[in-house]
């Protein structure tokens, strides 16, 4: 088994007439966590079905350790473990009965099939519902019965296609800790989500997908560096401001803000380069006019206005895309 | 913690290909026996309606002759037992999306219809058991006078007859797979020499029953038990069926496999 365990190859994948990934090309490193992200449609399942050789490319090829995902996809889907996107275990069967068929069916004698079961209930905090059946489980305790049976076979990749979606908080928070705990496996880990946040909170390096083509692999921190929204301000007056003080402070202050994220009354949150500037002109405006400033708060831009300034970014028709560690071209799809 | 480097030891490493498949097939086969053996549909279908069947043609049995008559209930109930695991293991991990966990295993298209024909043929087995204790319970006796040839018909017609509800089941939508297996089913029944003989039917009608699999597969039972047969001699039924099973067993897997690779 030659080359990296994943190295995607000018992917074509069409549907009719519709195309879901062109010509996409990108690397996973041995123990690399890459997240995949994108709006809905950007072509992120098309693309990890691909990787996990359960899908056939119009042109191009997926090669999993030198291997052809798709032509030499009993090979690859051995050393692979998927999480899909939907719960998909068997609904009449129970979570210990699930993870021992999947086991076998990934080639685990009956006995190596049990103990794999065992341990890797463990290690996603099943115990209490191994004899349930995955049917009767709550949406949270099914994607983590989902996520067993991606590792139940100990596989090299793990690919994890929205592993959050829809649940909340609490068992988010969970999978995603198990997640991390996966990280130190060593095991190379791709990883899909509409949750900017989580992926980029989880991976060392992103591509972004729009329309089935990559408008950026890097780091994601490069990409903050790259679109240089500078810093989200928050500020907290002591009460509501007057409107026609509001009016005039909002002139004064207009050529430090680059986005007024939100204002309601008492509250204020922009987008500014020059932090610092900014609260000393509100600072001496608010205090000339009686009010006062009780609560400020200065953040990096978060995720989800990064993603989103990079996606309109996508959209210009001047076809302004960056490549590899974000360096802005005009390299366009792929 | 998961076990380190346990795909190293995968048994498909060291085992013949072939066995390593047959094996999957197997485990795949053991588990929709476990999940769907009680369901309602395969019990009605497979079961129920069978048993039904046979006690309405034992009321004939007298009018048209034991080897006209047998021969069928073995063949109704090898027809609905055969197709009633397919339509269900099928149909509901379609619907529930579970088949689609399969798509991500080290399967192949001759995995999944192989594991799911041999749900079929097991059932098929059961429904030949109930038809030999009926008819056995109503004439008091059973006659089988050429083993070999009797039960090589009988596996062959429960693979063709579970291969035919595998490939209805994987190509139609869930919710229309019983509808279209109803048809074959009553066609099979009605114009392929299994309840009417085929003598009885108007001319045109007898050509049209030779484009049925059931006449073929009735006529091999007829000679395995009674060495006498109605249409076509026992040889041509047997290579007939062999043929077709064959055929959908080439059109299935075909079907399966573009089923596990969008």
């Amino acid at each position: 088994m030659d080359g990296p365990p994943i190295l995607v190859d000018h992917l074509l994948k069409k549907y009719g007439r519709l195309i879901a990934v062109k010509h996409l090309s990108f690397k996973a490193g041995e123990g690399e966590i890459l997240g995949i992200l994108g709006p809905n449609g950007a072509g992120k399942t098309t693309t990890l079905r691909a990787i996990a050789g359960a899908l056939k490319p119009t042109m191009g090829r997926v090669l999993v350790y030198g291997m052809n995902s798709y032509k030499e996809s009993s090979r690859v889907k051995r050393i692979i473990g998927v999480m899909p996107e939907v719960p998909s275990l068997f609904p009449e069967l129970t979570v210990r009965e699930n993870l021992e068929f999947l086991g076998k069916v990934y080639g685990l004698s009956r006995l190596e099939a049990r103990k794999a079961a065992e341990q890797t209930i463990d290690l996603m905090g099943l115990t209490d519902y191994v004899e349930v059946r995955y049917g009767h489980l709550s949406k949270g305790l099914k994607r983590r019965a989902d996520m067993s049976g991606a590792l139940v076979h100990d596989p090299r990749i793990i690919v994890l296609d929205e592993p959050t979606a829809g649940l909340d908080v609490f068992s988010a928070s969970r999978l995603r800790s198990i997640i991390r705990e996966l990280m130190k496996t060593g095991k190379t880990i791709i990883i899909s989500s509409h949750y900017i946040d989580e992926i980029m909170e989880l991976s060392k390096r992103v591509v972004i997908l729009y329309k089935g083509t990559k408008v950026y692999e890097g780091e994601p921190r490069r990409l903050r560096d790259i679109l240089d929204l500078g810093k989200r301000v928050k500020v907290v007056f002591d009460r509501e401001l007057d409107e026609s003080f509001w009016s005039a402070l909002k002139d004064k202050i207009s050529s430090y803000i680059d986005d007024t994220l939100l204002f309601t009354g008492d509250y204020l949150e922009v987008y500014t380069k020059d932090p610092l500037h900014l609260l000393d002109v509100l600072k001496e405006s608010l205090e000339g006019n009686g009010y006062s400033i009780v609560d400020i708060d200065i953040l990096p831009p978060s995720w989800e206005d990064v993603f989103k300034r990079y996606m309109i970014e996508a959209r210009d028709p001047t076809g302004f895309t960056f490549k590899s560690e974000g360096k802005p071209c005009s390299c366009g799809a792929g | 913690m998961i076990p380190q480097d346990l795909h190293s030891n995968l048994r498909g490493n060291l085992a013949p290909a072939g066995l390593v498949r047959l094996s999957r097939s197997i485990t795949i086969f053991v588990k929709d026996l476990k999940q769907y053996y009680l369901k309602a549909p395969v019990l009605s279908w497979g079961f129920l309606f069978p048993i039904a069947i046979i006690v309405l043609l034992t009321m004939t049995v007298k009018s048209f002759g034991e080897s006209v008559m047998v021969p069928a209930m073995y063949s109704v109930s090898l027809l609905f037992a055969s197709t009633s695991m397919a339509q269900v293991s099928v149909s509901f991990e379609k619907m529930n999306g579970s088949i689609h966990r399969l798509v991500y295993a080290p399967l192949t298209g001759f995995d999944l219809v192989t594991s799911k024909t041999l749900g079929g043929v097991f059932y098929g087995l059961i429904g030949v058991f109930v038809a030999t204790v009926s008819v056995f319970l109503f004439t008091g006796h059973l006659i089988v006078l050429h083993i070999i040839y009797f039960t090589v018909s009988i596996i062959l017609a429960s693979l063709l007859y579970s291969l035919l509800s595998v490939l209805i089941a994987l190509t139609m939508d869930p919710l229309k797979t019983v509808a279209i297996l109803n048809i074959a089913r009553f066609s099979m029944i009605f114009f392929g020499g299994m309840v009417i003989p085929q003598v009885l039917l108007p001319h045109w009608m007898q050509e049209l029953t030779l484009a049925f699999a059931s006449l073929y597969i009735t006529d091999s039972i007829r000679y395995g038990m009674y060495n006498t047969w109605e249409t076509v001699d026992p040889y041509t039924s047997l290579i007939v069926t062999l043929i077709v099973t064959v055929t959908l067993y080439f059109v299935a897997y075909r079907t399966a496999l573009k089923a596990l690779t969008p």
